[in-house]
C-alpha cells in the first residue's frame, strides 16, 4: 500500500472569510477578521489581506483593531460553512472513497492512491477539484499532494502562495528538510521555542538527531519529530476515533449570566443525550469543558452512576457542577459536553431504578421527542430552561 | 434623639462617609450621632470632624464581632474609651478572641447592645449592664424576644440602625458587598439590602416601659463625646530633666559641628531654639529621635542618615546629628519647623539607607515595647484598582482588563467615566462594548470609599503609655504594629510622629565607599567636603548626574545644563524650583541666573526673595510672604501654607486669597502685583520643598556625585546593586559605559549575588540573571569557595540548579568560562541531557551509586551572533559589549548621533534612539504630551512629543525599544532637546 499511496489536501485559505465573500462579494480584497463582536472575542478566521497586516487567527480583536483599524469583523456563521464543506465533500467524493475532513474549517483530505488509471495522475484530479471548486462554489482552494497526510499537508502549508504542491514518494525528507519546523502540524510553540535554543529550527537540522537524542530534549513527543520530520506518517486517510461525542455551544458574545449558563447547559444535555440514543449507546462518564472569556478554559470530569442516555439525567449531573464553573469569575465563551465511555444501550430496564421518575413513561416520551426532532430534521422541542441560553451550536 | 450607623470605613460594608452621615442626621433633625464601624475607629477623626462641622454631639462607639457574635459598645467615659481601644485592639491582634475573656478587664465605661440573648447574659455575669436591642432584630420577632429578655431581667431598646445616609446608595452597597467577597455581579441579589437613615421617630416599647429604655435614656448614659487632643509626645525617661539633657547635648554637639570658640550666633541661635523647644514641650520629642538616630548598625558603625523635612532648619538638631546641614550657613528659617503660635505638631522626618529602615524599626519596637506602632494609611478605593475590580466582578479577563487600565490616566472620578475613556488618547481605537458601559457605571459608585489599611511609609509613634491606651492597633500584613488613624487622624488627636524613611541613595553612598575601601583606598568622610570639589560642580552642571540622588531625572539633568553653574546653593534652588505647575518660573529663574534683568515684583518683597531673584521658590517663602506683605500672623500663614498640600483646598484657599488681597491692598500695594504674587503663590499647586528639606537632600546629591565623578565604577555598581533609581538597568548600564567603565558579563567562577565594581570594571553580578533565585546564587558562592568550576557536570552536581537557572545562566553568559570550544549550544545540550539522565533515574527503581556522566554532545550549531545576543538581552535586560541599537539601526541609515545634537542647532534630523523614560503631562488646554529619553551609543538626549505628534504616534512608542527619530533640535541655554516630528519602530 504504502508504494502506491497519493494523498492530496485540498485547502481553501481564509475558509470562513472566502465563505463570508461568496454572500456578501463586498468582503473581498478587504481585510476581514472573523470573530464574535466583542472587543475580547478571539479571531477564528481571516482574510489574506488581514494577515498581510500582522493579524493572525487567535489574536483578540482588540489588538487586531489595533494593527489594522479598517478591518472589517464579521461574525462567524457555522450554517453557511457546513453547507460550502458538504458541496466541497460532494466535489472529492467522485474521486475517492475515503475522504476526511473537519467540522467547517476548509481543509480535506482524499486518499487517491490507486486511482490513477481510472482517474488520471493526482495533480490533474486535484486540478479538477479546485477548477469545480471555484465555478461551482466561488471557493479558490489550493492543493498539495504527497505521499502522506502529513506531507501533503506540510506541503501545502508550504506552497501556500503558489496554491499547489506534490511532493513524489521518496523525497519527503529531502523536501521537508530546508523548511521550518513551524510548518509542521502538532508541533507546540513550547516545542519549536525548546528546538530553537538548539539551533533547531529547520527539519533538515533534527534529522541531524537519532530518535534517543531527540528523547533528550523532547522526551515523549521525540518519536513524532523523528518520524515527522523524515516524512514518516502511517495514519489512513479518514481513520477517526469515535470513542466519544461531543455537542459544543457557543455563546453569542460572551456571558456570566447563571440563568443562560444554566439554558446552555440543558440544550447541551439535550442535544448530546439525542445523539447518544441516535447511535444506540449510552455513556458512563461525562466531560464539561469551558472556554472562558480570554483564552483560559477547564474541564471538569462527571463520572455517572450509571450509564444512561436520557437527557434528564445527563443535565441533573452537569448542573451539580455548575458552582465548580462559576467559581472562576470569568465570563463564559463556549461550553463544550462530551460524552465518553460509550458502550451500546441495553434494551432492557433496569430492575432497580434508583430514579423516582416512572422509567417506561420516560423512556417512551424521549422516543417521541427523538421522532419529532428525526421527522422535522433537528432539535424542535427543547426544555423550557434552555431558552435562556443565548448563542449557537 | 440618635441614630447608629456604619460608616464607610466598615470596610466593605458601609458607604456612606461620616461626614455624609452627619448631614443626613442634621438634615432629618437628629441632634445625636453614634458611628458603631465594625471592629474599629478608623473613621473617627474624620467623624469629630464632621460632627463639629453640623453641630451633632458624637455619641462615640463600635461594633464588636467575632464569627456570627456582635455587640455594639458605646463609650460613656474617657476610661470607656481607652477601654474600647484596647477591646478593639484585642479583636485584631488575640488569635483566639472571647468577648467574656477580653471584656471582663476592659468593660468599665462601656454600655453594651445587643441581640444575642446567650452573649448579653454572659456579659452580665462579668459585671456589664447589657441591653437587648430589639432595633438589630425583625420586627415581627420583636415581640417575643422582649417577652425573653423580660424572663432574663434584661433591659430593652429599640434604636435605628442605618447603614445607608441615603436610599439611593443601596446598589453601592451591594455592589460593595460582591467585591469585598469577591463573587460576581450575579450575586448582587443575595445580599441583604440595606437600611437608610430615616426620621426620628417615637419608638413603641415592645415590652413594658419599666424594661425599655428610651434613646434619651440610652444617650444620657453615654454623656462622652469624644477623646481629649492634648499633644501626646515620645517619653524620655533620664534622672536629669528633658529640657537639661537636651541644653546639654545641644552645646556638647555644636562643640563638636563648630569651631571653638562658639560664635555669639551659635549660641544666640541655640537659646533661641531651646527655648522654643522647651515652651511647646519638645524636648523629649528631640532627645528620643537623638536616640534612634545614633544607634550603631550592624557593622557596629554609625548607620548613614539625612534628616530632612523642616526639622532641618533647626541648630538644635543639627548640634544632635539628626540632620546633617547647617541651618546657619544656608539660613534656614526655623519659624517653618517650631514657633511659639504653632497648634499642629511638627514632626522631624529621617531617611535611612532602605534596606536599614527595618532594622530601625525593629529597634524601636524593641525599645518601646506596646509604646510604638507605625501610622497607617487609609487607601481608598480609586479608579484604576475599582475599574479593575468591577470588571472582575463582571467576569471580564486579566488581559482585557489590563488593555484598559494600564491606559487610564488622569481620569475625574466626578464625572461620567465612559465618556472620559472613550476621548483618551491611549484607548481612542478600543471598543467599549459590553459590559463596559454597565462597569465604568458601578465601579463610579466605588470610587473613593475606604479600602484597606495600610502601612505609612515612615510615620511612627512613641507613646509614654500603651498605645491601645490612646488609639486602637492592630497588624499589617507584614506584622507591623499600625495604628487605626492616617497621619492626618493622629495628628488631629495630637499624636506626634517621627518619620523613619528609607532612602536607596544613602545606601548607594555606603556601598560606594565600602567598595573604595575594599579596593584598599582609604576614603575620610571627617573632611568630605564633595559641594566644593570642582569635579563635581563640573558633573552637575553639564547634568552628568545620571544615578545621583534627586537630581537624575531628565527636566533635572536639562536645568542643570541650562543653569550651568554646578554650585550648592544654586542646587538647593533647583530642588526646589522643580514642579509641576512652575515651568515659565523656572525658565525666569535660569533668565535671571544667567544676568537676566529683573526687579521684585514690590520692595517689600526685597528681604524675602532677594537669594532667589525674586521668585519664589521655598514652601515657607509663601508664608513670609503672606506675613510681610498682608500682615498675616505667622500661624495664619503657616494655615495657607498648609492648604496649599491639601486635596480639597478650593474653597479654603478662597478665603485665604480675600485676606492676602484686603491685607496687601492695606499696604497700598497695586491690585495688578497682588494679583502676580498670588499667581506665584498658586504656582506651588501642593507640590514643593522648604529649604531645610531642599538643603538636606542636595547634600546627599553633591556626595553622589562626588562619588560619580572620582569612582565612577565603584558607584555605578553600588546604584545597579541598590535598585530604584529613576532608570532601568539598562540606562545605568549605557551611563556606565559612557564613562569608559567595562562591563563584564556574569560567571559563575567571579560575579558575586549583586554588581560589584572595582577599577573601571563593573561585574554583572548573578542575580542580574532573570530566573535564577538568591538561593541559587548563593549555593554558587558557597561550592565556588570550596573550588572553582571546572565542568558542566561539575556546576550542575553540586549546584543542582532547575533546568530554567541553567539555560538563563548560559543565555547570559554565565557559563562561558565551562565551554572550551565557546559553543553555548553544546553547554545547553550537557544541561539538557544531565536533565534527562536524573529524571530517569528518579523513575528508576533502583537508584544509581554513581554521579551521572556525560557523553560528547552530537555536532551542534553556534547560535549566530545576532541569536546569541538577543537571547543575553532577553535573560540580562542588557548588553555588555555592545549597545543592541548597532545591531538594529539598518547599515545604510544616514543618522547622527546624540552626542552631536548642539552642533545642529534649528535643523531637522534623523536620530536613532532607544527609548529609556518618559513623562506625560498636559498642556494648559488640556491635551497629553509627553517628553521622552532616548539614548543611542553615544549620549543620552531629551525629546518632546507636542500634542499633534503624540496623538499620532503614541501607540508605537513603548519603553525598552529603539526607534528612529526625526524632528528639529532646539537648543535653550546650552541644553538641546529634540522636537519630534516623526518616529519610526526599528528592528
Amino acid at each position: 500500500m504504502g508504494s502506491t499511496r497519493c494523498i492530496v489536501h485540498i485547502n481553501i485559505i481564509g475558509f470562513a472569510h472566502a465563505v463570508a465573500a461568496r454572500v456578501d462579494p463586498s468582503l473581498l480584497d478587504r481585510p476581514v477578521v472573523v470573530a464574535q463582536g466583542v472587543t475580547r472575542s478571539q479571531i477564528l478566521d481571516l482574510s489574506p489581506q488581514a494577515f498581510s497586516w500582522g493579524i493572525r487567527k487567535g489574536m483578540v480583536i482588540e489588538r487586531a483593531i489595533h494593527l489594522c483599524p479598517d478591518c472589517t469583523i464579521i461574525p462567524p456563521q457555522f450554517d453557511l460553512y457546513q453547507r460550502a464543506m458538504t458541496a466541497l465533500y460532494q466535489e472529492v467524493r467522485p474521486f475517492s472513497p475515503s475522504i476526511e475532513h473537519g467540522f467547517a474549517d476548509g481543509h480535506l483530505f482524499a486518499d487517491l492512491s490507486g486511482t490513477s488509471k481510472l482517474f488520471g495522475a493526482g495533480s490533474d484530479v486535484a486540478r479538477r477539484i479546485c477548477n469545480a471548486a471555484t465555478s461551482r462554489l466561488g471557493l479558490r482552494p489550493g492543493w498539495a499532494i504527497g505521499p502522506n497526510k502529513l506531507v501533503a499537508k506540510v506541503a501545502s502549508r508550504i506552497s501556500r502562495s503558489q496554491g499547489e504542491c506534490e511532493v513524489s514518494l521518496g523525497t519527503e525528507a529531502q523536501f521537508l528538510a530546508p523548511h521550518s519546523l513551524q510548518f509542521l502540524p502538532g508541533a507546540t510553540p513550547e516545542e519549536l521555542q525548546n528546538l530553537d535554543d538548539f539551533c533547531i529550527t529547520a527539519m533538515g537540522d533534527a534529522v541531524h538527531l537519532n530518535l534517543n537524542q531527540l528523547r533528550i530534549l523532547l522526551d515523549r513527543r521525540a518519536s513524532f519529530y523523528h518520524d515527522a520530520c523524515r516524512g514518516i506518517d502511517p495514519l489512513p486517510v479518514g481513520q477517526q476515533h469515535h470513542h466519544t461525542i461531543t455537542s459544543v455551544f457557543n455563546f453569542a458574545g460572551d456571558t456570566n449570566n447563571t440563568h443562560q449558563i444554566r439554558g446552555a447547559i440543558s440544550l447541551l444535555g439535550t442535544h448530546l443525550s439525542h445523539k447518544l440514543r441516535r447511535r444506540q449507546s449510552m455513556t458512563h462518564r461525562l466531560s464539561l469543558s469551558v472556554v472562558y472569556t480570554g483564552c483560559t478554559s477547564r474541564t471538569i470530569r462527571i463520572p455517572l452512576q450509571q450509564r444512561t442516555n436520557n437527557d434528564r439525567l445527563l443535565i441533573e449531573q452537569v448542573q451539580d457542577v455548575l458552582h465548580r464553573i462559576l467559581k472562576k469569575r470569568l465570563r463564559v465563551q463556549q461550553l463544550a459536553l462530551r460524552a465518553e465511555q460509550l458502550m451500546q444501550a441495553s434494551q432492557q430496564l433496569t430492575l432497580f431504578s434508583k430514579d423516582s421518575q416512572d422509567p417506561i413513561r420516560e423512556q417512551n416520551l424521549l422516543l417521541a421527542l427523538d421522532q419529532i426532532s428525526t421527522k422535522f430534521d433537528g432539535i424542535k422541542i427543547h426544555r423550557a430552561r434552555s431558552l435562556a441560553a443565548k448563542g449557537a451550536f | 434623639m440618635f441614630a447608629i450607623c456604619k460608616s464607610s470605613y466598615s470596610l466593605g460594608w458601609g458607604v456612606s462617609s461620616p461626614k455624609a452621615l452627619c448631614r443626613q442626621a442634621k438634615k432629618l433633625g437628629y441632634s445625636r450621632l453614634c458611628i458603631t464601624d465594625i471592629n474599629n475607629l478608623y473613621g473617627l477623626p474624620e467623624f469629630m470632624a464632621a460632627a463639629k462641622q453640623y453641630q451633632i454631639t458624637p455619641l462615640i462607639g463600635a461594633e464588636i464581632t467575632n464569627g456570627r457574635q456582635a455587640i455594639i459598645c458605646l463609650v460613656q467615659t474617657q476610661q470607656g474609651y481607652s477601654n474600647l481601644c484596647r477591646i478593639i485592639s484585642c479583636r485584631h491582634c488575640h488569635p483566639h478572641f472571647d468577648f467574656q475573656h477580653i471584656f471582663k478587664p476592659r468593660h468599665h465605661g462601656i454600655l453594651a447592645l445587643g441581640s444575642d440573648m446567650n452573649l448579653l447574659l454572659s456579659l452580665r455575669q462579668i459585671g456589664m449592664e447589657p441591653i437587648f436591642d430589639l432595633g438589630l432584630v425583625a420586627q415581627m420577632a420583636q415581640e417575643h424576644l422582649s417577652q425573653q429578655a423580660k424572663h432574663h431581667s434584661l433591659a430593652c431598646t429599640t434604636i435605628q440602625h442605618c447603614t445607608t445616609a441615603t436610599l439611593e446608595e443601596q446598589r453601592t452597597h451591594l455592589l460593595l458587598r460582591v467585591l469585598h467577597q469577591k463573587k460576581t455581579i450575579q450575586h448582587l441579589t443575595d445580599a441583604t439590602n440595606p437600611n437608610p437613615m430615616c426620621p426620628p421617630a417615637p419608638t413603641l416599647p415592645s415590652c413594658p416601659p419599666h424594661h425599655h429604655l428610651s434613646l434619651q435614656q440610652i444617650s444620657a448614659k453615654c454623656p462622652f463625646s469624644g477623646p481629649a487632643r492634648d499633644l501626646i509626645m515620645p517619653p524620655y525617661s533620664s534622672s536629669h530633666s528633658a529640657r537639661q539633657t537636651l541644653r546639654h547635648r545641644a552645646l556638647k554637639g555644636a562643640a563638636k559641628r563648630y569651631p571653638s570658640p562658639l560664635t555669639n550666633m551659635v549660641h544666640q541661635r541655640l537659646r533661641y531654639e531651646l527655648d522654643i523647644i522647651d515652651t511647646m514641650g519638645f524636648s523629649a520629642y528631640f532627645l528620643v529621635v537623638q536616640d534612634i538616630v545614633c544607634r550603631k548598625g550592624k557593622e557596629n558603625k554609625y548607620r548613614r542618615i539625612c534628616g530632612r523635612g523642616s526639622g532641618a532648619a533647626s541648630l538644635v538638631a543639627y548640634c544632635l546629628h539628626i540632620t546633617n546641614v547647617c541651618p546657619i550657613k544656608y539660613n534656614l528659617y526655623f519659624e517653618r519647623f517650631l514657633h511659639l503660635g504653632r497648634m499642629d505638631p511638627p514632626d522631624i522626618d529621617i531617611d535611612f539607607a532602605w534596606d536599614e529602615r527595618q532594622d530601625v524599626l525593629q529597634e524601636i519596637f524593641a525599645r518601646y515595647p506596646r509604646r510604638a506602632a507605625m501610622v497607617c494609611n487609609h487607601v481608598f478605593y480609586q479608579p484604576r484598582m475599582t475599574i479593575r475590580e468591577v470588571a472582575k466582578a463582571y467576569g471580564l479577563p486579566e488581559s482585557e482588563i489590563k488593555v484598559v487600565t494600564s491606559r487610564i490616566h488622569g481620569l475625574n472620578p466626578q464625572a461620567d467615566l465612559l465618556p472620559q475613556l472613550k476621548q483618551s488618547i491611549h484607548l481612542q481605537n478600543y471598543i467599549f462594548s459590553a459590559p463596559w458601559p454597565d462597569i465604568l457605571k458601578d465601579a463610579q459608585r466605588i470610587i473613593g470609599l475606604p479600602r484597606h489599611l495600610s502601612v505609612h511609609p515612615g510615620g511612627i509613634i512613641i507613646t509614654p503609655k500603651p498605645i491601645s491606651h490612646y488609639v486602637p492597633i492592630q497588624y499589617s500584613g507584614g506584622r507591623v504594629p499600625i495604628i487605626h488613624w492616617d497621619k492626618d487622624g493622629a495628628e488631629f488627636f495630637g499624636l506626634v510622629k517621627i518619620d523613619i524613611l528609607g532612602n536607596r541613595s544613602l545606601g548607594v553612598i555606603r556601598d560606594t565607599i565600602k567598595q573604595i575601601e575594599a579596593s584598599g583606598n582609604r576614603f575620610n568622610e571627617t573632611d568630605w567636603h564633595p559641594e566644593e570639589d570642582p569635579a563635581t560642580q563640573h558633573l552637575i552642571k553639564r547634568g552628568g548626574t545620571m544615578g545621583c540622588f534627586y537630581i537624575e531625572s531628565p527636566a533635572m539633568r536639562l536645568l542643570q545644563k541650562k543653569a550651568g553653574s554646578g554650585d550648592f546653593e544654586q542646587l538647593i534652588i533647583q530642588s526646589s524650583i522643580i514642579r509641576p505647575a512652575a515651568n515659565e518660573f523656572v525658565r525666569e529663574y535660569v533668565r535671571r541666573l544667567h544676568g537676566g534683568t529683573w526687579s521684585h515684583l514690590h520692595p517689600c518683597l526685597k528681604e524675602v526673595l532677594d537669594e532667589s531673584f525674586g521668585l519664589m521658590i521655598y514652601q515657607e517663602d509663601v508664608s513670609r510672604v503672606a506675613v510681610t506683605l498682608a500682615g498675616f500672623s505667622h500661624e495664619r500663614a503657616d494655615g495657607l501654607r498648609k492648604v496649599m498640600s491639601k486635596k480639597d483646598k478650593i474653597r479654603q484657599l478662597h478665603d485665604y486669597e480675600a485676606e492676602f488681597h484686603i491685607g496687601a491692598e492695606k499696604r497700598q500695594i497695586p491690585t495688578q502685583t497682588v494679583r502676580e504674587i498670588w499667581r506665584m503663590i498658586m504656582s506651588f499647586d501642593g507640590y514643593s520643598f522648604c529649604k531645610p528639606h531642599s538643603a538636606s537632600y542636595a547634600k546627599v546629591s553633591f556626595q553622589a556625585a562626588f562619588l560619580k565623578s572620582h569612582y565612577p565604577a565603584e558607584f555605578m555598581a553600588a546604584v545597579l546593586a541598590n535598585g530604584g533609581g529613576y532608570y532601568s538597568t539598562f540606562a545605568y548600564i549605557s551611563e556606565a559605559k559612557r564613562l569608559g567603565v567595562q562591563i563584564e558579563p556574569p560567571c559563575i567562577n567571579h560575579s558575586q549575588v549583586t554588581w560589584t565594581g572595582k577599577n573601571g570594571r563593573i561585574r554583572t553580578g548573578l542575580l542580574a540573571v532573570q530566573g535564577l533565585s538568591v538561593k541559587s546564587c548563593t549555593t554558587i558562592l558557597l561550592a565556588r569557595n570550596q573550588r572553582p568550576f571546572s565542568t558542566m557536570l561539575d556546576f550542575l552536581s553540586r549546584v543542582h540548579p532547575n533546568q530554567s537557572e541553567a539555560r538563563s545562566l548560559i543565555h547570559a553568559g554565565g557559563l562561558d568560562c565551562l565551554s572550551c570550544s565557546g559553543n553555548r549550544t553544546e553547554l545547553l545540550w550537557d544541561t539538557a541531557h544531565y536533565f534527562y539522565i536524573k529524571k530517569n533515574k528518579k523513575q528508576a527503581t533502583i537508584p544509581s551509586l554513581f554521579p551521572p556522566t556525560l557523553p560528547a554532545p552530537p555536532q551542534l550549531k553556534t547560535p549566530s551572533f545576532l541569536k546569541q545576543r538577543r537571547r543575553e538581552f532577553k535573560t540580562l535586560g542588557f548588553l555588555t559589549d555592545c549597545h543592541p541599537l548597532s545591531l538594529c539601526t539598518p547599515s545604510g541609515q544616514q543618522r547622527i548621533k546624540a552626542e552631536q545634537l548642539l552642533h545642529y542647532a534649528g535643523q531637522q534630523i534623523t536620530l536613532a534612539g532607544w527609548l529609556i523614560a518618559g513623562k506625560l503631562v498636559r498642556t494648559k488646554k488640556g491635551d497629553p504630551m509627553e517628553f521622552l529619553s532616548f539614548e543611542d551609543e553615544t549620549a543620552a538626549f531629551e525629546t518632546t512629543f507636542f500634542p499633534g505628534a503624540y496623538r499620532t504616534y503614541s501607540p508605537l512608542l513603548e519603553k525598552g525599544r529603539p526607534y528612529l527619530i526625526r524632528g528639529r533640535v532646539d537648543v535653550d541655554f546650552g541644553a538641546a532637546t529634540v522636537v519630534v516630528e516623526e518616529i519610526k519602530r526599528l528592528g
